[in-house]
């Protein structure tokens, strides 16, 4: 490994499927980004013991989507629905892993998802996650794993990702300055293939002087990599604008420091349901 | 009347041109003839076919191949269009109600490409104005507005129902079967244990929220489809307004051009209606979101979509001078109504309006049109579309395969066109006759009949005209000038061709050909102009391509192998002249006739028809004879006579008169025991009162006698008996004319068979006198006295046999 990746250590990726859109493209930026860093990379595949607690009680019923009518939800059924997903993605897993030469093992676990998710993560460097899983009861709401992930107890980078995207150029990191910006600035550096676009640096400043001391911050940490960079800022500190000044840089992935003043609370959540590219949460 | 009174002289064997009102060394000094010559009828009949415009008065030119009978009526047809109006272009729009019936419109000349053209631009506009329209800010944000609504409106209902979950500890649940809700507790749903554990009133109270959450969600999933609906109606909306927005000014532009024509102007309204209700398929694609064959699928739908917009140019007159004249030389169903293709698309044969071809009768429309009758019966079904047309006055392109529940593949009915054109059909006689005959419609359809004539008066004023003709067809043809010599040859062959020395053939093809093959020799010789000599050759080179099968006859009778005499007498034998026609070559052949008599009652037993060799015109001329010797010889008592005749060494079958005279001698030889002269070859019919009759043929007939006779050498006796009726028919060759001059062969031309037989025999034939008797040593006398006695014997016989 060169001495330019050492500066972000990424041994170990976690990559949550479960046979989703969502998932497979998850799949697909975990063996590129395994592939990268060298990485070792585990598919992890849940069984949702709720779904299978459903199918057990006595009165469970389930209406279909479309023709809302009802029936009876069979065990057997549901066993079989995670039998045949966990087939398909771990044949798509080991021919995408052995594409890129990539070391990984595809683990099945059985349990609450969020949890087990959590728990894998905790062993992880990375953790990376389609926004929507299978069990999605509606279009634009991030699914409850990536809700999980997004917390506190996530590893140190979780990236998101979303049905048929990829870990595109341009790298759109958002730098605020602290330890963690750094920590995400020198990921995108990491990231960047100066050969096809530039790594694009947004200030979070509220004034001027901020932001030249943020730039100065940024340059200097980028000087070290050698990676070309364009800096552009956002003076205020609102989800909202976050979400329309990415929307408008036209980033193909975005770099997110979980600890920024504009992220409060669920603002993560949020600017998740917001914009459509892949987003990479530093902690 | 005396044998050398009878014979002809030289200058009767042959008539030459005569150019004297005309003064010229060669064609290049003649102006060119405009007029048509020897063909004042048809012409006349044309003309009149060309100029009336009553329904019905189409034009049948008939006559023998080779008279330049479609030359003529182009010629009269194109003399008339030139000043006629140019009819109207046609084209086929599509048809926005029943797609399956293409709307035809007439529009004035020119206008149809340019109306085309407005359409293809329109169209391209259309392309860049929806696009334009589809990618504007806002459409794109009325269009999100729209869909987050519906996203908007359908989360709220979920998020309240799952708030309203959460509230009474329950959770909606996906499964592989659907959404089921579930009772929860931290996190996770209770298990069946956990259930199982809780008082009968828990159990009781869980079951129904779950029941009445169920209902809930039943209510929100029944409504999506109504929201979904709402959505899409909404968007349909939006685009029509956006694309009646965008395009409805170009169409403006263009229904203002066409004002005049209700037909386009009913067309752009269909056309706007129909972008506007297919206005999402001009939505660009982002090639991104979708596999490359969906986007090849939407290019497709889009161009077929696009395609109706187009314009079919059936006819193009906007380099039209006058009315179009046609003439049509394939005239199958097809090309003479018009078809509508097919194209393969996914295994399945397609068709639409941009696939209707045009046929003659579209391209004559408003014209004129020449067609080839017999090429039109030998197509399936083309008389029947032509006659369909004609009478109906529209063309109505059907296909066979259509019309005959054959296939029955997607196709279209396009609209009829109103049809008025001029027909002319040229053809032979036979045709012309049949169909009238055979074809109720066919008197209706075409009532001008323009008869060309095979051949014209040859006097000094038609030869003086002709000699021009071939100035004429010699430049029209590129060929060197031919000089005065060739000119009369030329003229004297013609006289040949139509068997006449007082005609000339009206063959012009037979004539240009002969012309194109004189030229060559010329050429071959280095002749700066064409003379007679190269004339002759070619005539010659065309006989010598064509008489191998004369070759072979007359080796056979040269060799002995068909038995031919040339000099002696023998008794009941005679020379007979037949000709045989091969293609267009004919050739006269001699046969040996020979007859034998016995006593008998009165029956002449011709033996080609007891085998059923000889045609019906033969065996009347044998049976004639019967009639000739009764009435001649035998008017006291009966004819007790049974002769029989044949015409030796004949294989094939015999037909015509020619040869009764030939047979009459024969048998007159036979009767009376006077040999005749082998020197000596006889053609000719004859009647019940022994006149001699005119035959066809007859240069042909000499010439072949001649032949043998001079291979075998002439020896100044041979010669041959023609009626007296065919001397004006004489053009034979120059050497048999030469043969005649030096006194080695002999023309005699008889009128009766009682001169014929005094040639044949050197006997004369003796006038009956008063009491029905003849002169003693008359050959009349002795056929009477021969008939006499074989009565008597027949008598003697009858008595006999009675007695017994």
């Amino acid at each position: 490994m060169s001495e330019r990746y050492d500066a972000v250590a990424v041994r170990r990726i976690v990559v949550a499927v479960d046979a989703s859109p969502n998932s497979q493209a998850a799949l697909r930026a975990a063996v590129e980004m395994a592939a990268r860093f060298q990485a070792e990379l585990m598919g992890l595949f849940v069984e949702d013991i709720n779904v299978l607690r459903v199918a057990e009680l006595p009165f469970s019923q389930a209406l279909g989507g479309y023709s809302a009518h009802r029936r009876r939800v069979a065990v057997e059924d549901v066993e079989r629905h995670f039998r045949s997903r966990i087939r398909q993605m771990r044949r798509v897993f080991q021919v995408l892993a052995q594409r890129r030469s990539v070391a990984g093992t595809f683990r099945v676990a059985r349990g609450m998802v969020d949890s087990e998710i959590q728990a894998a993560a905790r062993e992880a460097d990375v953790l990376i996650i389609g926004r929507v899983g299978w069990s999605k009861i509606r279009e634009r709401q991030v699914g409850s794993a990536a809700r999980a992930a997004c917390c506190d107890d996530a590893p140190s980078v979780t990236l998101v990702l979303q049905e048929g995207k990829r870990l595109a150029p341009p790298i759109l990191v958002v730098y605020d300055g602290s330890s963690i910006g750094d920590k995400g600035l020198m990921l995108g550096a990491t990231l960047v293939d100066e050969r096809t676009e530039p790594l694009r640096v947004l200030l979070l400043a509220s004034d001027e002087g901020r932001m030249v001391l943020l730039r100065e911050r940024a340059g200097a940490l980028l000087r070290n990599f050698g990676v070309f960079h364009q800096y552009s800022v956002l003076t205020d500190s609102d989800v909202t604008k976050l979400g329309q000044a990415v929307q408008a840089s036209g980033g193909g992935t975005l770099i997110l420091p979980a600890k920024s003043p504009v992220l409060q609370e669920n603002a993560v959540l949020e600017l998740l349901e917001e914009i459509d590219i892949p987003v990479m949460l530093v902690r | 009347m005396a044998k050398s009174d009878l014979e002809l002289k030289p200058e009767q064997l042959y008539r030459p041109a005569d150019l004297s009102e005309l003064h010229f060394d060669t064609t290049g000094d003649l102006d060119d003839l405009t007029e048509v010559v020897g063909q004042a009828r048809a012409v006349d009949a044309i003309r009149f076919g060309t100029g009336i415009q009553d329904d019905g008065f189409n034009i049948f030119a008939l006559g023998p191949t080779g008279l330049d009978k479609r030359g003529l009526v182009r010629r009269s047809f194109q003399s008339e269009a030139e000043t006629a109006a140019v009819p109207s272009d046609w084209c086929y729009i599509h048809n926005f109600k029943q797609e399956h019936k293409p709307i035809a419109v007439a529009l004035p000349p020119g206008k149809a490409v340019e109306f085309r053209d407005d359409m293809n631009a329109l169209v391209q506009e259309l392309r860049t104005a929806l696009s334009a329209a589809f990618e504007s800010d806002e459409y794109q944000s009325r269009r999100q507005s729209i869909s987050e609504d519906f996203g908007e409106r359908q989360a709220k209902a979920f998020d309240e129902l799952q708030r309203k979950a959460r509230g009474e500890g329950m959770a909606l649940i996906r499964t592989p079967g659907g959404i089921a809700v579930a009772p929860m507790r931290d996190g996770e749903v209770l298990s069946r244990e956990e259930i199982q554990n809780l008082s009968e009133e828990e159990q009781a109270e869980t079951q129904q929220k779950i029941e009445e959450l169920q209902q809930d969600l039943q209510r929100i999933l029944r409504q999506v489809p109504g929201w979904q609906r709402e959505l899409r109606e909404r968007l349909n909306g939006l685009n029509r307004e956006m694309a009646d927005l965008a395009v409805g000014a170009l169409i403006d532009e263009l229904r203002s051009k066409y004002r005049d024509h209700d037909k386009i102007v009913n067309h752009l309204d269909a056309v706007q209606a129909d972008i506007v209700d297919n206005a999402e398929q001009f939505l660009s694609q982002q090639p991104q979101d979708q596999p490359q064959f969906m986007e090849a699928m939407q290019q497709r739908s889009l161009d077929q979509t696009l395609q109706r917009y187009g314009v079919n140019v059936l006819i193009d007159n906007s380099n039209t001078v006058g009315a179009p004249v046609i003439y049509e030389d394939n005239p199958t169903h097809q090309n003479l109504i018009g078809r509508v293709e097919h194209r393969a698309q996914l295994g399945a044969l397609m068709t639409d309006f941009m696939l209707i071809k045009p046929g003659a009768l579209h391209r004559a429309n408003g014209g004129y049109l020449i067609l080839d009758a017999r090429k039109v019966l030998q197509q399936p079904y083309a008389w029947e579309g032509l006659k369909r047309a004609l009478t109906g006055k529209r063309i109505n392109i059907e296909s066979l395969g259509q019309q005959l529940s054959l296939i029955s593949t997607v196709s279209l009915e396009p609209e009829p066109i109103p049809l008025k054109v001029k027909v002319a059909l040229t053809g032979e006689r036979m045709i012309y006759y049949l169909l009238w005959q055979l074809e109720p419609e066919f008197a209706e359809l075409f009532k001008v009949v323009a008869d060309f004539d095979e051949q014209m008066d040859r006097d000094a004023s038609s030869q003086a005209l002709y000699a021009r003709l071939i100035g004429t067809l010699a430049r029209r043809e590129g060929l060197r000038p031919f000089d005065r010599s060739a000119v009369a040859r030329l003229i004297e062959r013609s006289a040949r061709l139509a068997g006449d020395a007082d005609k000339l053939s009206t063959r012009l093809r037979e004539m240009a050909d002969l012309m194109v093959e004189a030229e060559y020799w010329s050429r071959e010789a280095g002749n700066g102009v064409v003379t007679a000599d190269d004339v002759q050759r070619a005539v010659d080179a065309q006989t010598r391509r064509l008489d191998l099968t004369r070759e072979r006859v007359q080796e056979a009778i040269l060799r002995d192998t068909l038995f031919v005499d040339t000099e002696g007498e023998v008794v009941g034998q005679v020379n007979g002249l037949s000709v045989l026609m091969l293609g267009n070559f004919a050739f006269g052949r001699p046969s040996r006739i020979t007859a034998r008599t016995t006593v008998g009652k009165g029956q002449v037993v011709d033996i080609e028809r007891e085998v059923e060799l000889g045609g019906p015109l033969h065996s009347k001329g044998v049976l004639i004879l019967t009639g000739y010797l009764s009435g001649r010889y035998a008017e006291e008592e009966p004819l007790s006579l049974s002769a029989s005749l044949v015409f030796e060494q004949s294989y094939g079958h015999v037909d015509g008169d020619s040869a009764s005279s030939a047979e009459l001698y024969a048998l007159l030889s036979s009767i009376s025991g006077v040999p005749i002269k082998q020197s000596l070859a006889v053609t000719g019919s004859v009647n019940q009162k022994g006149e001699v009759q005119a035959i066809g043929g007859v240069n042909e007939k000499v010439e072949g006698f001649f032949d043998i006779c001079k291979a075998r050498g002439l020896t100044g006796d041979q010669g041959v008996l023609i009626p007296y009726a065919n001397v004006k028919h004489l053009m034979v060759r120059q050497d048999v004319v030469s043969a005649v001059e030096r006194g080695a062969f002999h023309i005699y031309a008889v009128k009766t068979v009682d001169q014929g037989i005094e040639i044949l025999t050197g006997v004369a034939a003796g006038e009956r006198d008063s009491e029905g008797g003849y002169p003693e040593g008359t050959l009349n006398y002795k056929v009477q006295a021969r008939l006499r006695a074989l009565a008597a014997k027949r008598r003697e016989y009858i008595e006999s046999v009675e007695e017994k």
